[in-house]
This record gives C-alpha cells, sequence and structure tokens, in this order.
C-alpha cells in the first residue's frame, strides 16, 4: 500500500498543526513551513499510532518533509510484507 | 522505620519574562504559546544570584510550613546541573550557610528533570541504610543562565525556581513505596549543554511518548495496582504537548494529570516538588505518581503514599 496525500494531512489535522498559507509542500521541510520542533513530535507519534510503526530515534532527525514520512511509512510496508 | 516526605518549601523568582513579548521573534503566535507549549511567562532569577540563593530561600519558606530542626539535619543533597562553582558541590555550600552540623552528609545529584525523583530514591534509601531521621533535598536549576535567548527550541520554555523537600522519619507525610528509572539508550545527545542548551525537541518529545508511560504500567503492575487506585499522577510539566500525549495515551484528565506551569515556565527538577507543595495534604492511603522525564534521556517514576 502506498501511503496517500490525504493520509498524511490527516495525521497533521490531528496533530492539530497549523496550515500554513497555500496549504502543505510534500517535498520542503515541515520545520521550514512553520511546524515548531513539539508539533513535529506529536506529528511523528500519530503517524506511529495512525500505521502502527515504531519510528526509530536514529532516524526521527531524516523524517523532515511529507514525503520523507511517506518514503519511511512505505518502507515498512514492503518490510513487512 | 518509614522515612517520608513531611513538607516541601519553594521559591519561585517574582521576576517573569513574558513570552507574548516574543512572538515575532520566532514566528509564533498566543495559540501556540498558550495551548501548546503551555508556558505564558517564566520565573527568572535576580541577576548574580545562583542555586544556593535560590535553595537558600527555598529552605526558608520550607521552615514557615513546618518544623525544621537544622541542627538535626544529617543528610543534604541538591539536585542541579547548573551549580555556582564547580568545587565544592552546592551541598557543601549550602551547609555552611544553614549551620548545619558535623554528622550531615552532603552531595550533589547531577540530574535534569527527573532529578527530584532520582533524589527522593536514593535519599530515602540512604535514610533507611543508615537509620537517619532528617533529611533535605534540594533542587535548583536555573536554566536562564544557560539558554540561548535566540534558540527556538529552548528559548521561551524554562523558568528559574527551587524547592527544598524535608523528609524525616514521623508524623504524616508521603512514604516512596516505589521507583521505576531508567535511562534509553542511545539518546543521550536529545539534550545537550557546552556553552549553551541544545535540546532535540522531537526526539525529547518521542522518547517520552515511549518510556513514560510504559514506566508508568511496570511500576502499577509490579504494586498491583490500576490507575483507579492512583489519585493524582505529577508528570514533569515539560510542555503542554506533551503532558496532553501522555494524558491521552494513559486515559488521564487535566484533573488527575495536572499542568500548572503556564505562569513560571519549566522548572526542571523543581517541577514536580512545586506541584507536589501545591497539593500536598491527601487523605491517609492516598497514593500519587510522579514521573520526571528528560536529560539523559532518563526518567524515574516514584509510587508515594500518604500515611
Amino acid at each position: 500500500m502506498t501511503t496517500t496525500q490525504e493520509d498524511l494531512l490527516d495525521v497533521l489535522k490531528r496533530a492539530r498543526v497549523q496550515t500554513p498559507p497555500g496549504g502543505f509542500r510534500f517535498d520542503q521541510s515541515l520545520t521550514d513551513q512553520g511546524v515548531h520542533s513539539l508539533d513535529m513530535a506529536v506529528v511523528l507519534f500519530e503517524i506511529e499510532k495512525k500505521f502502527d510503526v515504531t519510528i526509530p530515534t536514529d532516524i526521527v532527525a531524516s523524517l523532515r518533509s511529507l514525503d520523507d514520512i511517506a518514503r519511511f511509512l512505505d518502507g515498512q510496508a514492503v518490510a513487512n510484507r | 522505620m518509614t522515612p517520608r516526605l513531611v513538607g516541601i518549601g519553594t521559591h519561585v523568582p517574582p521576576r517573569r519574562d513574558a513570552n507574548l513579548d516574543r512572538l515575532d521573534d520566532f514566528g509564533l503566535d498566543e495559540a501556540f504559546v498558550v495551548e501548546k507549549l503551555g508556558v505564558r511567562q517564566r520565573a527568572r532569577k535576580e541577576d548574580g544570584e545562583g542555586v544556593v540563593d535560590l535553595c537558600l530561600k527555598a529552605v526558608a519558606d520550607m521552615a514557615t510550613r513546618q518544623a525544621l530542626p537544622l541542627a538535626q539535619v544529617e543528610l543534604l543533597c541538591v539536585v542541579t546541573q547548573n551549580p555556582d562553582r564547580r568545587i565544592p558541590h552546592a551541598a557543601a555550600t549550602l551547609h555552611d550557610r544553614l549551620g548545619l552540623g558535623g554528622h550531615c552528609m552532603t552531595f550533589d545529584i547531577s540530574q535534569g528533570c527527573a532529578g527530584f525523583t532520582h533524589g527522593l530514591e536514593i535519599v530515602v534509601a540512604v535514610m533507611r541504610q543508615r537509620g537517619l531521621h532528617h533529611a533535605l533535598l534540594l533542587t535548583g536549576d536555573p536554566y536562564s543562565t544557560i539558554v540561548d535567548p535566540a534558540d527556538r527550541n529552548t528559548a521561551l520554555l524554562f523558568g528559574d525556581a527551587a524547592t527544598a523537600s524535608y523528609l524525616c522519619d514521623e508524623g504524616p507525610g508521603w512514604a516512596l513505596r516505589d521507583t521505576d528509572a531508567g535511562t534509553r539508550p542511545g539518546t543521550s545527545a536529545c539534550l545537550q549543554c557546552d556553552d549553551h542548551l541544545r535540546m532535540d525537541g522531537r526526539a525529547v518529545l518521542m522518547n517520552a511518548a515511549h518510556e513514560v508511560p510504559a514506566s508508568v504500567e511496570r511500576l502499577l503492575r509490579r504494586q498491583g495496582l490500576a490507575r483507579d487506585d492512583i489519585d493524582t499522577f505529577l508528570f514533569h510539566p515539560g510542555s503542554l504537548r506533551i503532558l496532553e500525549l501522555l494524558r491521552s495515551t494513559l486515559n488521564l484528565d487535566a484533573a488527575r494529570a495536572p499542568f500548572d506551569i503556564l505562569d513560571y515556565g519549566n522548572t526542571v527538577s523543581s517541577s514536580i516538588p512545586l506541584m507536589l507543595s501545591s497539593r500536598f495534604a491527601a487523605r491517609p492511603g492516598a497514593k500519587r505518581v510522579l514521573s520526571g522525564f528528560g536529560v539523559g534521556f532518563s526518567w524515574a517514576t516514584s509510587l508515594i503514599e500518604s500515611i
């Protein structure tokens, strides 16, 4: 299964992250789009809950954009087949 | 003998730095500061004040709440990671300033936001081991001295404060029943300080979300207790976001897992004793969970019971 943009936007909504004017860009760092590190952590925790995955501590810092997160989740899905 | 915490003195400096004055500096809005960070203003010590000064004020406050026989104090422990000087340890300086006796052992503990619960575990263990009757556990960690005012992750979070907990072996108070403590492997870089504090906020919150609920559950399971047996959970209020995650994971409401720091900030090892001090009275048999977590990434979760 490929992670959809809707899935990720739903996570951002659950995490109560403020949407920037014009909406989120998927290829750009969320931090650069104004998401505070506190919110980033909640986003990642919500992703763990929604997709039933554990994000290893050593890759947390590498998940900067929504595209990064989607690639991580797709990789998890392939690994679990 | 059963050592118990019989009183907590506190000192929160009256000076405040307002976070709402700095919103433009960091591109933040009031809703973020109040509803997510949970810190509207930060307590700040006066210039030139140090850990010893703050702790002395907390001890003075303690003495107004409960008779404090300083001449009988046999153990003085200070929890701090920002002592006024490297040598001697802060507890030795405070021993001098308080005029304590030659029979009183002194030592500091270098711990962060889990410092109070680590200190409680250690002080109670030493009291039991050596049959001590009177001990003081002080916390004081003025992060205003190490925070970079331009750092978006930390500049609006931390406040200064100190607390003085008096433990003895008689009278009503809170007895320590059990502690679950640990350090998550490979996470020591999440909070570091050379010249200034550097915090990987994402890593701290993720570690807290993973480790703290698990620690609480281990402790309760070991004691044969359910969450409903605990009247209040006093989690270190790192930020409102962290507290909300813990409440959500453990299915607790704000009354049972309070967050008090809106008007003084995250006071590191003083945060839990500050919260406990303001709700100290309880019926005998009441049980509370105290959980500190942070620098390390380490945690210590304690079960206390009113006796």
